[in-house]
This record gives C-alpha cells, structure tokens and sequence, in this order.
C-alpha cells in the first residue's frame, strides 16, 4: 500500500464498515484496506502492502479475476456483483460475495471492492465430516451451543460450548440424540418441530428445556434449519441453542414480582403467599417450597420433615446473620429427598421475620446465580409486601385513630353536658331541692366522670398497642403470669383468689412483648368480676399445641363464676365503635384490649363454657400466643 | 307550658333534660332512645308535641335520618325541632330540613330552657 487515502474522515467511514474494502489501483496494486479486511482474512497491514491482489485469490479463481481485469482494460464493465475465494492468511477458503465498483482514489481511476464472508453457506453442500471441521471452526469461541442431528435423530456434532453446558462430554452424547434430554415440558415442542421439518415447513424458532448431566432444566431457544447434500436431498437438521435460563429465570422473577406487587389485591396473605409460591417454584424447577412470616407458615407446598421446625430454622438464620443459605448436602431434615435447599431470610421492619424456601429431590439443582436471583426476589417480595401491607394496615390504623378521637369528642362532649348540667342544677337548686335529688345527681356526675376515665384509659391503652409489635421477642411465661396473679391478688383484696397453676413445662418462653402481663391481668381480673361469691376459685393450665404446624403455648383460665351468656361472648372482642356501650357499662372492655393485644403476637383469645352447654357454671378463657 | 318530646340514647341526657327542663315549667311528655323508637312513639300520639329535641348520633337511625323521615311522613311538621349534636358540620344539611334551633354540644340546660321558653313567647 504506498499510498494513503488524502482525506482522513475517508479512511475512519471505511475502517468503521463491517464489510472488508480494498481500493485496488493499476488493476493489481492494493492502495488501501480497512480495518475489517485485516480483522476478517487475518492478513496483518505490513502483509497487505506487500501482497498484490492475486496474492489474496483461490487459485481456481484467478483466472476469474483475471477475465474481469481484461474487461476492464477493454473499457467494458465486468459484472458488478460475483462470487469468489479469497485465501485466509491461516490457509483456509473463504467464500465471499464481492461487489466492485470503479472510483477516483488520490485523483487516480481505481476499483473498490467490498466483500462479505459467506463461507458458512456452502456448508450444505459438504460431507458431514467436513462439516463438523468447519463448524467446530465457526463456533469455537462462541456463546451459542451447536448441534447437528442425522436424519435418524442420532447426535453427528455438538460443539464445545454445548457440552459445557450439560455438562457431558461429546463422546457420551454422540450416540443420543435431542430427546434424550429433553424435559418433559418440552416434549411436545421438539416433536411438533420435527414434524414441521418432514412436512417441509421446519420451525425456525422455538424454546426447549434440555436436562443437563446433573438433573437440572436448561431453557434454549433454538434456532434450526435443514443441511441438504449436493443432490439437494436432506442431509441432517441443524440447530444453534442459545442458553437462555438465566435470563428466563431473571425476567419470571420480574414479572412474578410485578404481578404481586399489590398485596391488596388478594384476599388474604395465604392466598397471595401461596400464588407467589406456586410461581417461585415454576421458576426454580421446584417441588418443595415454604414461606413462614410473622410466625405463621402462610404457605407450603410438599410434605415436610416431622422435625421440621420453621421456628428453629429462623432462629438459626437471625443468629448466623445470614441473608441466604444454599445447601446442597445434608438437607434431608427439610423433607424426606431433598437434595437440594435454598433458604432466604425474609426481613420485615429491618429484622429477620421470616424465611421463604424452595427445594427439590434433584442434587445440586441451583446453581450459584439461582441462589442470586432466588435472594434477591425473596428480598423485594418482602419489600413489595411490607409496603403494602404497611399502607393498609396505616389506612385502618388511620380510620380508627379516627373512630376513636370521634368517641372521645363525642363521648366527651356528652359526658361534659351531662355534668355541666347536674352541677347546674345542684346550683340552681342549693336552697330548695331536697337531699335525695342532690344524692342523685352527685351520684350521676360521678358515674359519667367514671365512663369518661375508662375512655381516656382505653385509648391510652391502645396507643401503648400501636407499638407493641415491635417490642416482640421471646419472653418467659411463667414470672410473666405470675406477677398477674399476684398483682391481682393484691387489688382484690379482701376477697381471695385461689389459684391453682398447672404447667408440665418448667421452663416455658413464647414470643411476646410488654403489654403481655397486661392481657393476663385483664383476663383475671374479668374472672374475679363474674365470680358473685367472696372467695374466687380460678384454675391456670398451660399446654403446648400445634395449629397448622405453628407451635402455641396455650394458656385455659377456668372460673367458677356466673358465667357469661353464649350471646354475649362475641361482643368482648368487637372493635370499638362510636357510642359503644360498654364505655357506659364499664365492662369488657379489659378484654377487648387483651383481645387488640394479643393479636399484635399473632395470638388469640376465646370463651368456652367450663361446663358444655350450660353458661352459668364458669368460663374458660383460653388464651394462644406463639412459643418462643 | 311548653310540651316537649326527648330523643337521645343516652340515659343521662335524657334524666337531665328531664330535670332541668322541667325546671322552666315545661312538660316532658315523651321520650325515646333512638329515631325509628322516636317516629314510633310520636305517630301514635293525639296531639303532637310543641318542641321535639333531636340528638344527632344514635344508634338504629340519626338524628338527620328521624327528621328526613318526619318531613317525608308529615308527622309533627308543626312542632318545633331543636337539633343537638356536637358536630357543627351537619348544621346545614339539618337547616335544610327545617330545624328550628341548632345546638351544639355542650350545652346549658337552663339556658336551654329558657331558650324554649323564649321561642313561644
């Protein structure tokens, strides 16, 4: 090349083309090649400006050049558009599709000529040997997997990026062909290929999900076509598979958490926990799956282990501080199996409240990124959860801070008319009402002040709630309840309270927060108030219980008292509500306030009778709260 | 004398519009402790009462949905209505149906009887 192009904007437009150019001056001499010639036929720029352009050709196609270079010396224009090969530095043919087109270089008459590799395409026309050698050359470096079957299905080449990927080696898959891979869900698809290729109609696109050497699904999209002999009689499918599970995997995760961003949309947590699960476990090829939260199993796919303790498993999890768990070995405690588990810490509030887990019977069915990804989706599912469950939960809470300023204005309101009004008339009236209506009204003042208390230490209370779900943690039971019982002895007396305290635990914890004394407090104290005799007989059992897989400490106060009505009993646990009566009545409402408590550490409170059947001889207060 | 029918659910209300009320000279000649209770026990009187006191917040039906159903039934569309509720934001919607006085929570009862009072005066 011994002369450069004058214009450098020329020689950057050219060497940015994806097509090799070279500007051929004096029908033999190379004045310039791009950067793409060099790329694509190996020749380093210090070979080129030595070469000349018969020095690139196939020796069967010099005689082809030359006829043109005759034409043209003849003032004629050979045809504009042909087909030739060009030697690769390596020694290798190369097929190209060449266009040339006469132009001015330097201020010189010259020749362009453009070029584009084509040498896959003739390909269809070699043996099966030599077809292996050149794909095994094209796609030596490539990401894509090569598979080239006979007409009987039987594997003639796989290349090496496909091998890697399901982990065999070529010989062991020379004998086999496609289906022996082929997962189930992708039967139907191959098949239906198949058919559509003998018909003459082959799909060109489609996805299967081949299962590599360890038992996991693989998803590729292939892209196949028809090798034809040089009768034009078909040779052997071919088809290029792209590896696209972890992008499968990455957009399900998208749109699983798109679909579920709205938890309001569904009708409870289990519901919108067990789709998510369900979907979770497609991804992943799956069969196990569990999602615990706030101490309650919200969803479960798959039989566990009897000592399966998701309890337990959160704990550990808080304790090591771990985000994610892959475990590939020793995991048959999850299930009977498993072989492999992946565990991801759940965090509610910045603490650890639960895990959502996902295994299968397949050894070493996760690889490294599904661990990634599997963690990741754990986390913004949480996420998507939390806040939305925290923008209802903060809507209730708004609605019924607002029920409960209305009680107070209105309850007040009415309380302060009531007492300005009876004070008003004891005023009115100092000189001439007799003693019993003065009694009468004092006696009525002091009873709307007393409802106006028991307002003002309700809502007092149920602000203390708001915050109790953050102070859970696990407490022990026993000096818990026996503080309540002592304390109750004590604001009762004279009268006295026999208690009788069954635990076959010594040492029993539950998860709970500071307001837990208080529920038991309230619960005696109800039992003392529905006993009319003096002295109040109340028996105290706890006994563990296991509701759904959720372990629960259960706690019967049995009395011996009046009883309450079967009626009646729901009404304790009733909300709040604007003129609620039992402000005016006084009663109940310690319970209620249990009821609010109890239900910020996923427990419970019921009523039964002591006696079936029959109200009046005593009540069962049976209270349920996680165990810690 | 100035003949007046109560509608309030609460006890304590009711005693002491009883007891002041009456104080002025005026009669209490009935009471009840909700709307639909109160349309009842007006409808079966022989002469309507002078002034009817209608709380606003009661159970079963309120003081709004009484008066809607007086007006709609044409009972005691004489008597004189003195609406009572310690929310001021229903004084329009209750002016609209006709009431008579609107009191807000709280109140004095003297001054409440007197104001009864003034208005047949």
């Amino acid at each position: 090349m011994s002369e450069k192009p004058s214009i450098s904007s020329f020689e950057a437009l050219f060497d940015a083309n994806p097509l090799s150019m070279i500007i051929v001056q004096d029908l033999t001499k190379i004045v310039y090649c791009n950067k793409t010639f060099i790329d694509v036929f190996g020749y380093s720029l210090e070979d080129v400006q030595k070469m000349e352009i018969l020095d690139f050709v196939h020796k069967d196609d010099i005689i082809l050049i030359k006829d043109r270079q005759k034409i043209l010396l003849e003032g004629g224009e050979p045809e504009r558009r042909f087909t030739m090969r060009f030697i690769h530095k390596d020694g290798s043919i190369m097929l190209t599709q060449v266009t040339g087109d006469n132009i001015i270089f330097n201020g010189k008459p010259a020749r362009i000529i453009i070029s584009a590799n084509i040498s896959a395409e003739p390909l269809i026309n070699q043996s099966p040997e030599l077809v292996n050698a050149l794909l095994d050359a094209l796609t030596h470096h490539t990401e894509l997997g090569f598979w080239v079957d006979d007409l009987d299905d039987h594997t003639m080449y796989i290349n090496d990026r496909l091998c890697e990927v399901l982990g065999y080696t070529f010989d062991e898959i020379k004998d086999k062909s496609v289906t022996d891979f082929l997962h189930p869900v992708s039967q139907e698809t191959y098949h239906q290929s198949i058919e559509n290729r003998k018909e003459g109609t082959p799909t060109s696109s489609y996805e299967l999900v081949l299962i590599d050497r360890l038992g996991r699904p693989n998803t590729f999209r292939v892209i196949g076509s028809t090798l034809y002999d040089s009768n034009s009689q078909p040779m052997a499918s071919v088809g290029f598979f792209a590896n696209i599970e972890p992008m499968k995997k990455l957009s399900a995760i998208v749109s699983t958490l798109n679909k579920y961003a709205l938890y309001s949309r569904y009708k409870d947590l289990s519901t919108f926990w067990n789709k998510v699960l369900d979907d979770i476990l497609g991804i992943f090829y799956s069969d196990h799956g569990m999602v615990f939260l706030d101490s309650e199993i919200l969803a479960k796919k798959g039989e566990f282990g009897f000592n399966f303790s998701p309890t337990e498993i959160l704990e550990d999890l808080t304790k090591k501080g771990d985000i994610v768990s892959y475990i590939d070995t020793d995991c048959s405690h999850f299930f009977d199996s498993a072989q492999s588990v992946i565990l991801a810490t759940m965090f509610l509030n910045q603490q650890p409240a639960g895990f959502i887990l996902i295994g299968s019977e397949i050894d070493n069915l996760y690889l490294p990124q599904d661990v990634d990804l599997f963690m990741t989706f754990a986390n913004q599912i949480t996420m998507n959860y939390e806040h939305h469950f925290l923008y209802i939960e903060s809507e209730e809470e708004r609605e019924y801070v607002s029920i409960l300023l209305d009680i107070l204005s209105h309850d007040f309101l009415n309380a302060n008319t009531s007492v300005h009004g009876y004070l008003e008339l004891l005023d009115q009236g100092l000189d001439t009402q007799n003693i019993d209506k003065f009694k009468e009204f004092l006696s009525r003042s002091i009873n709307v002040v007393e409802r106006s208390e028991r307002i003002l230490q309700t809502v007092q209370q149920l602000t203390k709630i708001q915050k109790e779900r953050k102070a859970k943690r696990t407490l022990p039971l026993r000096p818990i309840l026996e503080n309540a019982i002592e304390l109750q002895k004590t604001m009762f007396y004279p009268r006295k309270i026999d208690v009788t305290f069954e635990c076959p635990k010594k040492k029993v914890n539950v998860i709970a927060g500071d307001l837990l004394q208080n529920v038991f407090e309230n619960v005696i104290n109800n039992a003392v108030k529905y006993t009319e005799e003096q002295d109040v007989k109340l028996d105290i059992k706890c006994v563990s219980v296991e509701i759904e897989e959720l372990k629960l400490i259960e706690i019967r106060f049995t009395d011996y008292g009046m009883g309450i009505p079967d009626d009646i009993k729901p009404r304790f646990f009733k909300r709040l509500t604007r003129g609620d009566h039992r402000f005016q009545e006084g009663s109940g409402l310690g319970l209620y306030l249990a009821s609010v408590i109890l239900d910020t550490y996923n427990g419970e409170i019921r009523f039964s009778n002591r006696v079936p059947d029959d109200h009046k001889k005593g009540t069962v207060v049976i209270v349920q709260i996680p165990e810690g | 004398m100035v003949s007046i029918f109560i509608i309030d659910d609460e006890e304590a209300i009711r005693y002491l519009y009883q007891e002041g009320l009456t104080i002025e000279g005026h009669q209490i000649i009935g009471n009840a402790q909700n709307g639909q209770q109160a349309i009842e026990n007006i409808e079966r009187m022989k002469s309507y009462p002078d002034v009817i006191i209608l709380d606003h917040r009661m159970p079963i039906k309120n003081g709004i949905e009484t008066l809607k159903e007086l007006r709609k039934n044409k009972i005691a569309s004489k008597s004189k209505i003195l609406f009572v509720t310690a929310d001021p934001t229903i004084r329009e919607e209750a002016s609209n149906l006709g009431v008579s006085l609107f009191i807000q929570k709280p109140f004095s009862i003297l001054k409440l009887a007197k104001l009864i009072t003034n208005l047949f005066s």
